[in-house]
């Protein structure tokens, strides 16, 4: 099961953006660990849980590590293996934006959009044609 | 009498009407400096309104997970009949105090013809700011700073 999560990592940076499911954890309801069983995994991490709530089909819980951190942390209903794990540091958000641009390019479709909206033009009539806006953060 | 006055005068009306097919453009620089708002980095919808209020056309989207767009609501309601709004515009999230400067070539004819630039901003756990920044494309708003309620602390653009 170890090794199977980079290679899904992996596999997930590689493929469109259309493969990418909207929920992080897939686990069938019957499955799931109680919400104390949660909190007594926690404990038993020396966490302290400030928070626990449902969130894209894991268990979020936001709290203090045994180190003090702040920290944000999904996990797999099922399994309660961490599914993903934030600490709030300063070095976050410059791990996060390296992270976030060297992801693969991001061309989803509107899963969300409106049904039924008017389509309009495929091509932006904003923009000089051939040309592509360029952003930088700074 | 010259008569080359009134020839000058006559083409720069002409290029003033701005016939789409000439495909003249202007280089246009927005700069969106982000408060310290205490939080996670920022999502943001740069985009374009005509003069009726219709979604015209996306420059820019900072934040690279789609599921969160439903958090620029009115960039995500207005474009949704886009299919390719996030063509070739998408970038990481913004952090906290940081500047986001986009660069886009538009068409000439946009220019001081009712259009808006708007913008659309949102953070984990914090309140959706959905067109916290809404300022006239035209030259006599370019360089004019603008202030968001909650996550812009400036807002300016610039022609070239």
């Amino acid at each position: 099961m170890k090794h199977t999560v980079p290679l899904l990592a992996l596999s997930l940076a590689l493929a469109a953006a259309p493969a990418l499911a909207d929920d992080d954890c897939e686990a069938p309801v019957q499955k799931w660990q109680s919400r104390d069983a949660v909190m007594q995994h926690a404990a038993a991490q020396g966490w302290q849980v400030q928070r626990l709530k449902i969130d894209d089909g894991c268990y979020e819980i936001r709290g203090r590590d045994a180190q003090g951190r702040s920290f944000k942390a999904k996990l797999d209903p099922q399994t309660l293996r961490v599914v993903k794990m934030k600490l709030r540091s300063d070095d976050l958000h410059e791990r996060e934006r390296r992270r976030e641009r060297n992801a693969a390019p991001v061309n989803a479709p509107i899963q969300d959009a409106v049904p039924g909206a008017v389509p309009t033009p495929a091509h932006s009539p904003v923009l000089t044609p051939g040309t592509t806006p360029r952003g930088q953060i700074e | 009498m010259s008569t080359t006055k009134p020839l000058l005068t006559t083409l720069a009306a002409a290029c003033a009407l701005a016939v789409p097919a000439l495909a003249q453009a202007r280089q246009v620089t927005l700069t969106t400096q982000l408060k310290n708002y205490g939080g996670d980095g920022a999502y943001l919808a740069v985009y374009l309104t005509d003069p009726k209020g219709a979604y015209a056309g996306t420059l820019w989207v900072a934040g690279g997970k789609a599921k969160y767009y439903k958090h620029l609501a009115d960039w995500n309601r207005l474009s949704a009949g886009d299919s390719k709004r996030l063509q070739g515009v998408t970038g990481a999230s913004v952090g906290v105090g940081r500047t986001l400067k986009v660069t886009a070539d538009l068409a000439d004819a946009l220019l001081d013809a009712g259009y808006e630039i708007r913008i659309d901003a949102a953070a984990e756990d914090m309140r959706d700011s959905p067109s916290e920044i809404r300022v006239p494309l035209s030259t006599a708003q370019a360089g004019k700073p603008q202030a968001g309620k909650q996550y812009i602390q400036a807002f300016s653009y610039q022609l070239k």
